[in-house]
């Protein structure tokens, strides 16, 4: 009966380290992933602002253009 | 699922793109109701066609003056009619980018994404219009180099320095193409003794005004109602004329162009002479207006190929990639 009681106790105490463990390496995880956000973010903003993004818009300007040139 | 839309909500014309689609909606933005009854008769194209035509009971106005919201009611009853036109129903709510003039109060900017929100979007976000202008334009502003853009509405001037996909510098005006119509009405009434309506105004502005001396100088016929017998009469306008008429209107917006470009930064303003600077906007299409402004700042302008749609082709651009774009919006900057 002690020795399945300590047993459960060793057990009890390896999840909850192991728990913390893990709770700890994500938190460490999430807060470099905010430090690298914003350089993340601005590189997305500027990315979808260049030319290559911006190809769809040059096509309806032309498109409207050329319209324009019909009527 | 509902496509996100993007309004430029101008004090002219109202556009909407829709994602995935284009332009689907691009007409005057003035609205008819029936005073009586608060029912809408008429949108767009047909409302405008009834300014200063109504019966006492039907009012047919445009909701914006200067950019702002002068009606909240109508300009809600407007912004629903056009969801509604474009597919929107209580089961696809889209989010809607909406293009403001970057003169905006707080409260107009509520007043804006109030109207939106209850017009049945899920989400309604703003715009500066020269950032929009910008992008529709087509201009290099992902670079580190300086773009200047001018966008002359129907009642705003916004001249934006634009430099790495942000605002560096700007300077707007509450001042467009109304106020050179207003013009337009009070020296004929003032000179020829004349009352003529906005729409006349305005048509005057189209066929023989100009902000500089062109080789197209005509004159014109102008029917309106004499003031003083009250009777039906024509007189004779020149461009030169309509050039007086409207010079203070013009030299306020080339003002705001100069205030910009002192408030750049030296490192940019080195680009605006190379590149030069560029017009879009319905009010950039009055003839002349790029070389004055050209000859009062000695810096070189290019017309936008579109004026009309800059705006709204790059809030359209912004809806296609809304997350990447979000921190140019008003709401994420506060």
């Amino acid at each position: 009966m002690i020795a399945i009681s300590s047993f459960s106790l060793l057990f009890a105490a390896i999840s909850v380290v192991s728990a913390s463990t893990l709770v700890v390496m994500m938190l460490q995880e999430s807060r470099n992933a905010t430090r690298n956000n914003g350089m993340v973010a601005f590189r997305r903003h500027l990315d979808a602002l260049s030319d290559d993004s911006r190809a769809h818009v040059r096509q309806q300007l032309k498109d409207h253009s050329t319209k324009q040139g019909r009527r | 699922m509902a496509r996100d839309l993007a309004i430029d909500l101008g004090t002219a014309n109202t556009l909407v793109y829709m994602e995935g689609r284009g332009i689907v909606i691009n007409e005057p933005s003035v609205i008819a109701v029936n005073k009586r009854t608060g029912e809408v008769l008429a949108t767009g194209q047909e409302a405008w066609s009834m300014i200063g035509r109504t019966p006492g009971y039907i009012v047919a106005v445009r909701p914006l003056r200067g950019g702002a919201i002068t009606d909240f009611e109508i300009t809600e009853k407007m912004i629903r009619l056009l969801l509604q036109r474009a597919g929107v129903s209580r089961f696809s709510r889209p989010k809607v980018l909406i293009c403001v003039p970057s003169a905006i109060t707080e409260v107009e900017r509520r007043a804006v994404t109030d109207a939106t929100r209850r017009a049945g979007a899920a989400d309604a976000q703003l715009l500066e219009q020269p950032m929009a202008a910008a992008i529709g334009a087509d201009l290099p502003i992902n670079e580190p180099v300086g773009n200047l853009v001018i966008d002359i509405g129907g009642g705003t001037t916004e001249t934006a320095v634009i430099s790495l996909g942000g605002i560096v510098a700007l300077e707007a005006v509450r001042v467009g193409s109304f106020d050179i119509d207003a013009a337009i009405q009070s020296y004929v009434r003032r000179e020829h003794g004349l009352a003529i309506g906005e729409r006349t105004a305005e048509e005057i502005k189209i066929s023989i005004g100009s902000a500089m001396a062109t080789s197209e100088d005509r004159d014109a016929e102008v029917r309106g109602r004499d003031l003083v017998s009250g009777l039906p009469k024509t007189v004779v306008l020149t461009s030169s004329e309509i050039r007086v008429a409207i010079d203070d209107v013009v030299t306020q917006m080339v003002n705001s162009v100069i205030r910009c470009l002192a408030s750049a930064p030296p490192e940019l303003s080195q680009d605006f002479l190379t590149r030069g600077m560029y017009l879009v906007g319905g009010g950039s299409m009055l003839r002349g207006l790029a070389r004055r402004i050209e000859r009062d700042t000695q810096v070189p302008v290019n017309m936008s190929t579109e004026p009309l749609e800059a705006v709204v082709l790059g809030a359209g651009h912004c809806v296609e990639n809304f997350a990447a774009l979000r921190g140019l919006f008003m709401d994420s900057r506060r």
